[in-house]
């Protein structure tokens, strides 16, 4: 089968040693490849006893059969693993060229396990990987080991790499690639610095191997016209432009969730375009470029995005744009989650108002609205110091240290919700519940088919009522199922590609003929397994729900009113996935995902 | 005729105005915006939901109109 590279590198740190591998391309065809495979090959190894900052944890970094094509949107990469944030299963993805540079290094994946004497980084270039000596990287932030490898470097490289939070173990921290790209969420940052492994650099100078170049290329430029004729305006404004569509909708949360309006008109697209010299930036090989570049303070920075805008802006009640920018920024350098973050810090800032903390945090922690109290809080998150190690834990370990209710935790699995209001989609709430990391809007964005943004009418994914998900059950699954199959190829949300046009390209690239059912039974297989590895870690059914917090109705904005009532759901859902209707998964299947045919 | 007061996304650039509707239909409305909003896509929402082209609104109504783009 086409499409992979057909190797995978596993990299003891402890013993210093490489061992490539071939891609088990029986797995392939069960789970694709991306997070799918990758939880396959880490099955065995993710166990309760090793903890994920352990030398023994694993971590995955991995390319997908679309990685580094002419498919639009194929730059991406995954990694995986247990998550220090959560303890369960973990994932993140990121665009900039690093996916794609990996394929053409020679590599479908890099399993990594171990842990380095001293700082290292790996070379990854011309299907070798070598571990190379890094002492010289440590302390650097995210843009200044850019610039450093880059001395060593040149031509199609691209690095991954963790800054000064990833060094420090910080639960939340990200790793950053090219400049500015995140795979923020879950804390692999951490993973990484608990490795001693402060970076990847892969050079990518290869093809990656396909069967039908030409047809794969006609269809490349067909979806390229199409996304540049329709997307003109995510290439002006970037995801920022959902900013004042969200308000509309009672999406963007506001102060710690308990809010739903804010003063749209100081924070909007267009107020980011008037107050900033703003440049589209784009991944490897994508006619859109909704990533932005800005000038701030007399140099350029990157974003921010429509997640890091709300989770420093309306979230934590602050609509002044430098400090969104600068937070944002301050997060990149870093190397941490904006989103868990943002959430953790507005949970501080929500018991603080509540007086619920005790008086000697009081002091630190700001007030909402407070922009200088805001960067001072992230900075010290980067630094691991004062209220920056309860920020960088996140919501559920910040609450059990100060002995309060999970109640307020807005969080799911242990993952802080990202910037989308349950509350304002029922199947947006019912991702986030049965989500395969927890609360993630990029494993089921359901928002954007009740906003007719998404529509495949072949698969009936068209819009309904936003606050009620009676009889489309089966959409909502359906759906989570297509961006899993998303991250299992692994391609970005955002080049939304009809069903039928993703099977086109994937039986060009690999030469295999797959089928709507194939996929979508690959993406379930994938769904499974992780849900399987969560349990195994410590999660249950009983995890798939909303907190509390935000299942209190809100008495103002777009999502007024709403309580989305999922429990009831639940047992068709698990049945939709073949799950028991208690939503454990039957043994049958997880036998079968087990084995190696 | 009715009038309803459209409201567009930021993106556009584009003031708040009211619009004469023969049919009242969003349909209509939809045909009228077509032309001005060049051809990217976009939707229509009324009273916080968006609707199908067969929706007849009422004198007054407000309609938000947005493109189809993703806040990631």
């Amino acid at each position: 089968m086409l499409g992979y590279t057909g190797k995978i590198a596993y990299i003891d740190l402890s013993a210093k040693k490489v061992e490539i591998k071939p891609t088990p391309l029986k797995l392939a065809e069960k789970f694709i490849g991306g997070s799918g495979l990758a939880a396959r090959l880490l099955y065995e190894h993710l166990k309760p006893e090793i903890e994920p900052l352990a030398p023994e944890a694993y971590v995955a970094v991995m390319a997908g059969p679309v990685t580094g094509t002419a498919l639009p949107g194929s730059s991406r990469f995954a990694v995986c693993g247990r998550s220090p944030l959560t303890g369960f299963w973990g994932e993140a993805t990121s665009g900039g060229k690093f996916g794609a540079y990996l394929k053409k290094a020679g590599f479908d994946g890099l399993i990594i396990t171990g842990k380095a004497a001293d700082m290292v980084y790996l070379e990854v270039k011309n299907g070798n990987v070598e571990i190379k000596p890094g002492n010289n990287l440590k302390g650097l932030d995210t843009y200044e080991l850019q610039d450093e490898l880059k001395k060593v470097y040149s031509g199609n490289i691209s690095i991954a790499g963790i800054g000064v939070a990833g060094e420090n173990l910080m639960p939340m921290a990200a790793v950053i690639n090219d400049h500015g790209r995140a795979a923020g969420r879950m804390g692999f940052g951490a993973v990484f610095g608990s490795k001693n492994l402060k970076a990847i650099v892969v050079e990518g100078q290869g093809e990656v191997p396909v069967a039908a170049k030409e047809p794969l290329h006609a269809l490349a430029r067909e979806l390229t016209f199409l996304y540049k004729k329709e997307a003109e305006l995510f290439t002006q404004y970037g995801t920022l432009a959902y900013l004042d569509i969200g308000y509309y909708f009672g999406d963007a949360p506001v102060k710690y969730f308990t809010r739903g309006l804010f003063p749209i008109d100081k924070v909007n697209a267009k107020r980011f375009r008037e107050e900033y010299a703003i440049h589209p930036k784009a991944c490897w090989g994508c006619p859109i470029a909704c990533g932005r570049e800005l000038k701030f303070k007399g140099r350029i920075v990157d974003g921010p995005e429509y997640e890091t805008a709300v989770a420093f802006g309306p979230l934590v009640e602050n609509f002044d744009l430098d400090t969104i920018v600068e937070a944002n920024d301050i997060a990149n350098r870093y190397g941490f989650d904006t989103i868990s973050a943002g959430v953790t810090l507005a949970l501080l800032m929500y018991l603080k108002e509540e007086n619920l903390l005790p008086d000697n945090l009081k002091a630190e922690v700001p007030d909402f609205g407070d922009a200088e109290g805001i960067i001072s809080a992230l900075k010290l998150t980067g630094e691991k110091r004062g209220i920056g190690k309860l920020i960088g834990q996140g919501v559920v370990k910040t609450l059990e240290e100060l002995g309060l209710s999970q109640e307020y935790a807005a969080a799911v699995r242990k993952l802080e919700i990202p910037m989308h209001e349950p509350r304002a989609f029922t199947g947006q709430a019912l991702s986030y519940a049965t989500g395969p990391r927890g609360a993630c809007h990029q494993r089921g964005d359901f928002f954007e088919v009740d906003l007719g943004i998404i529509k495949d009418e072949d698969l009936g994914i068209v819009p309904g009522p936003r606050n009620s998900i009676e009889g489309r059950v089966d959409l909502v699954a359906k759906f989570q199922s297509l961006r899993e199959l998303d991250n299992c190829l692994v391609k970005c949300n955002f080049t939304f590609t009809p069903l039928k046009a993703v099977i086109g390209a994937l039986s060009f690239i690999t030469g295999v003929p797959w089928s709507p059912e194939k996929v979508l039974a690959a993406a379930n297989n994938s769904l499974t397994i992780k849900r399987a590895i969560a349990f195994n870690l410590g999660s249950s059914p009983a995890d798939d729900k909303l907190p509390g917090h935000v299942k209190k109705p809100l008495a103002e904005g777009g999502a007024f009113g709403n309580v989305p009532e999922i429990e009831k759901y639940l047992p068709e859902f698990y049945q939709l996935r073949g799950w028991n209707l208690d939503g454990t998964i039957p043994d049958e299947y997880l036998a079968e995902l087990l084995r190696d045919d | 005729m009715i009038k309803v007061k459209v409201n567009y996304a930021v993106v556009y650039n584009l003031p708040a105005e009211e619009i004469l509707l023969t049919t009242g239909s969003l349909g209509e409305l939809k045909e009228q915006l077509t032309q001005k909003l060049n051809t990217n896509p976009f939707n229509l929402a009324v009273r916080g939901q968006i609707a199908d082209e067969t929706l007849l609104l009422k004198d007054g109504d407000e309609v938000f109109v947005f493109p189809l783009l993703s806040g990631g």
